[in-house]
């Protein structure tokens, strides 16, 4: 079995970029084995000795910073969308996290690739940080401006939600030798870094660190969101340069989150920088054009594109391919943060996508909003090429009638013309399209309300973005600066940003189903517990402590219920089994696609009818859909089939992609969301 | 959720180390249970071979490394002691995560000490990974005289638990090598029994093109 370091390790060994310096990795492996070796000795000074002898080989070559290797972010390389669901708005906008892979909550992996773009770094920063620490450990404790700071966001880390209060009371003495120990562990793979290993980094760096730090834990956060000041920086002005890295991890409610890894963050710019080429994850099309042999259902197990896209592809030219590709990850990137529960911003989407036009973005996002099933009032008049969709300003009754009247194509004046509406519902439109962050630019806008000068819409506009940061209590946050952003890239409210949504609805914006149901949160945190009772078969005591809400009346109803059915996996397959046999009869819809959308709906807190089942059905997807589902449990809890026991299950899927997911999964990749 | 998911599962299976590194393999392990039940004297024990009669409660946590040879592997193993005391307790369980084996401690001759493994129990199924293996120790069984834990109780409970289940003794050097050498084994144990499922994949597949190629994966070297 492979492990990442392993992979890690090779990887970097091969990369063009450490080639070059075969003899550091080397060596920093070297001194790693010293190091590890020194801690197995019961007196402290023989590590002290070692540590002081490999800092001092360390010191007689420096880091390598980005100004003296280009850095773009290596191929493959991933937006975090789980970390970018989570990323503050007082962080920089134009960056973004990064996913990256590594042993325990790798910070080091983080922060070489926010450095350079990869993680061939990370050993070496690994190691010296420990160098960091135990030479100067009295700096850290004692001597820095910031050292009170430190130690408090180490006993918070030290402690678990409910023993916050008590944790402060920590004495002086067990704090240092927790340090000690996690100083010891350093050299170590798979160690767990904390605040006090970020501040030894800076200095490691010789630059500031941004520790950015989701907006949760509020109580906590601004010991752990901070910039982190080297102990004494370099001359240079590319190492005083700014490196930042994200406490990412799960989100447990709207407040509380549970740090568990530290992700790269980058500029976006970065992620786009044309010599890289293959910076953007454009995974299909790289698939495409590695192995122009791949067939389309390899390629749709993958990504679930449609057979008429994937055709289409093939007989395309590169660049068409590459266009439409782009085009194609532009809009699944788009849909993913939105199911993530925010919107990309115009700017950022423009930066990372520039040859999709602005238009693009409006058509997308107002597709996905109505996708999900808000109703939009208004919204449809100020956005170019919207279409399809009824006029939302004339209301309920009258939806039919506009749209006759404006059957398609273009988008539908949200009035007729012989109405020419009050120019107060005009400004409640505008306001609604603000309130949405969907706000058309003066351009558009003038197409529609031709007799609205061009002050009355500035001012109007001007005055519904002042109500919106006023708005809302919660939604104030982050939005009373936005004012001066351009047009369009106001963040959305926060109905959009957090999954919790549900509670802080903008008055502008009815929700589909709203009221008597149970609120968004609730359901997907219900579904997600019920999933991890049933089918993961989680212990009733984990349960107890992750989810307080729910009783363990429930718990016990939910793991009989799952017990009748029989054990999570086998369940599975019956559901399977049972859907191919309904498939048959051509009744079922493609189950994946259904599971997809349903999640994409609670994610977004959205509720909204499936999109229409497929009628024709493909067994063979089905079938696929399920092995990998089975195979991703299977993996996820150790107990991985061999190919044998798999194609007892699944005879129809051939050795290779068995062995193709295999790979997948033991790289880290997932084959499907359940 | 698959970020987290990745890394847990690496780490389950033991730092395999490339071929320069001082070992193979890499577990952590972890030593819990009530204060003075003899953690701390049983890791001198195994990893200096010392004790020490008087009492010195450990403050905190620490660790100590020892490197064994299990079938011709070299396995490191990194040795969490924690502190027993009630105040502590959240405090150690931050560490428990990465964790591939327990050494879960109660003192038989002292009750409350056994009462409360079910609560450690739980304390490792709420913070560990899953998969985490677990043995069950109730040390000083050179007290007889002072016994108020029958061997039958512990060995009841442990199966109760589904962990396995020794008699120890850190003073007079009992069990304890067998102890940490069982942990080692069941940790194999698991781990082999993915490598089984995992074996032929890694070796014989070289179609996924998306993918970088992997160093030769390691054999079954814990069949031990
Ligand atoms: N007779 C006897 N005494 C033991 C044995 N193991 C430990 N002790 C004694 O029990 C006392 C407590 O031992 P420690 O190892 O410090 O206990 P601990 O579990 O580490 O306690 P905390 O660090 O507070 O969690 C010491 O006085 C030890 O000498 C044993 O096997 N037999
Ligand atoms: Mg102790």
């Amino acid at each position: 079995m492979m492990n990442r370091w392993d992979k890690e390790q090779s990887k970097s060994k091969r990369s063009p970029q450490t080639t070059r310096m075969p003899e550091r990795a080397e060596l920093v492996d070297a001194l790693r084995c010293k190091l590890q070796e020194a801690t197995e000795w019961p007196d402290p000074d023989y590590l002290r000795a070692v540590t002081s002898d490999v800092g001092k080989l360390l010191s007689s070559f420096s880091v390598p910073s980005a100004c003296e290797r280009n850095r773009n972010v290596s191929m493959g390389t991933e937006v975090d969308l789980e970390a970018k669901a989570l990323y503050p708005e007082d962080a920089p906008m134009d960056m973004v996290p990064l996913s990256c892979q590594g042993q325990g909550n790798h910070l080091f992996e983080a922060a070489s690739v926010s450095l350079l773009g990869d993680s061939s770094l990370s050993a070496e920063l690994q190691v010296r940080t420990m160098v960091e620490m135990l030479l100067h450990k009295q700096y850290y404790l004692k001597g820095m401006i910031d050292s009170k700071i430190m130690l408090q966001a180490a006993r918070f880390s030290l402690c678990t939600e409910e023993s916050a209060a008590r944790m402060d009371q920590l004495p002086m003495a067990i704090l240092e030798a927790i340090f000690d120990a996690d100083v010891k562990a350093t050299c170590f793979p798979g160690t767990f870094s904390n605040m006090w290993h970020i501040y030894a980094l800076a200095s490691v760096l010789q630059r500031d660190v941004y520790s950015i730090y989701p907006m949760s834990n509020m109580k906590i956060r601004p010991y752990f969101n901070r910039i982190i000041r080297p102990r004494a920086r370099a001359g240079s002005a590319c190492q005083s340069q700014t490196l930042h890295v994200m406490w990412a991890g799960e989100s447990l409610s709207r407040s509380v989150f549970r740090p568990q890894y530290f992700a790269p963050v980058v500029p976006v710019s970065t992620l786009h920088c044309p010599s890289s080429g293959e910076a953007l994850p454009r995974n299909t099309l790289e698939l495409l054009n590695m192995d122009p042999d791949i067939s389309y259902s390899m390629l749709r197990e993958k990504y679930s594109i449609t057979k008429s896209t994937f055709y289409r592809w093939k007989r395309q030219s590169w660049e068409h391919r590459q266009k439409a590709a782009t085009r194609y990850e532009a809009k699944q990137y788009l849909q993913q943060c939105f199911s993530a529960g925010s919107f990309l911003p115009l700017q950022q989407f423009r930066t990372r996508f520039p040859e999709v036009s602005r238009s693009t973005y409006y058509t997308w996002k107002h597709e996905m909003l109505l996708g999900a099933g808000v109703r939009v009032p208004g919204l449809d008049a100020g956005i170019p090429g919207a279409n399809e969709n009824q006029s939302p300003l004339s209301g309920g009754s009258e939806n039919t009638e506009s749209s006759k009247l404006h059957p398609r194509p273009g988008f539908p004046r949200p009035f007729n013309s012989q109405r020419s509406p009050s120019m107060q519902l005009v400004k409640s439109f505008l306001r609604n399209c603000v309130s949405l962050n969907m706000c058309p630019p003066y351009k558009s806008f003038r197409k529609t309300y031709p007799w609205i000068s061009r002050s009355t819409y500035y001012n109007w506009r001007r005055e519904a973005m002042t109500r919106v940061a006023l708005g809302p209590k919660d939604s104030a946050t982050g939005q009373i600066g936005n004012t001066l952003v351009g047009l369009g890239d106001l963040q959305l409210p926060s109905l959009y940003k957090s999954r919790a949504g549900s509670d802080l609805r903008s008055p502008f914006l009815p929700l589909c189903g709203s009221k008597s149901n149970p609120s968004p949160l609730q359901r997907t945190e219900r579904e997600e517990a019920k999933r991890r009772v049933q089918k993961w078969r989680m212990p009733h005591s984990v349960f107890r402590v992750r989810y307080r809400t729910i009783s363990s009346s429930t718990y016990f109803l939910w793991r009989r219920a799952a017990g009748h059915q029989g054990a999570g996996l086998r369940q599975q397959r019956r559901e399977g089994a049972g859907l191919r046999a309904c498939g048959e009869t051509g009744v079922s819809l493609d189950r994946r696609q259904h599971l997809v959308a349903a999640s994409t709906c609670l994610r977004s807190g959205m509720f909204s009818l499936l999109p229409a089942p497929a009628k024709t059905f493909n067994v063979t997807s089905l079938s696929k859909a399920e092995a990998k589902l089975f195979l991703q449990q299977r993996f996820e809890s150790n107990t991985f089939p061999t190919f044998k026991e798999f194609s007892g299950f699944y005879p129809l899927t051939p050795r290779s992609t068995y062995y193709m997911w295999k790979r997948a999964l033991i790289n880290g990749m997932v084959l499907t969301d359940y | 959720a698959a970020h987290s998911m990745a890394s847990a599962t690496d780490a389950r299976f033991g730092q395999k180390e490339s071929s320069d590194q001082n070992f193979d393999y890499m577990f952590k392990i972890l030593i819990i249970g009530n204060s003075s039940v003899g953690k701390t004297s049983f890791l001198f024990r195994y990893a200096d071979d010392s004790f020490t009669p008087a009492f010195v409660s450990t403050v905190g946590i620490d660790f100590k490394v020892k490197t064994i040879y299990r079938n011709e592997k070299r396995i490191k193993l990194q040795i969490w002691d924690t502190a027993g005391q009630e105040r502590y307790r959240t405090i150690t369980t931050a560490y428990y995560r990465g964790a591939m084996g327990f050494i879960l401690m109660y003192d038989i001759t002292n009750e409350e000490s056994f009462n409360a493994v079910q609560d450690w129990s739980t304390q490792i199924k709420t913070y560990s990974w899953d998969n985490a293996q677990v043995l069950l120790v109730g040390n000083k069984c050179d007290m007889e005289d002072e016994r108020v834990v029958l061997g039958e109780r512990g060995r009841q409970l442990a199966e109760h638990l589904g962990f396995e289940y020794f008699e120890a003794s850190a003073k007079d050097n009992i069990n304890v090598k067998q102890t940490f050498e069982r942990l080692v084994d069941i940790i194999c144990e698991k781990m082999s029994e993915s490598l089984d499922a995992a074996d032929p994949a890694v070796t014989g597949a070289k179609q996924g093109t998306q993918l970088n190629d992997q160093p030769a994966p390691p054999h079954q070297d814990c069949a031990c």
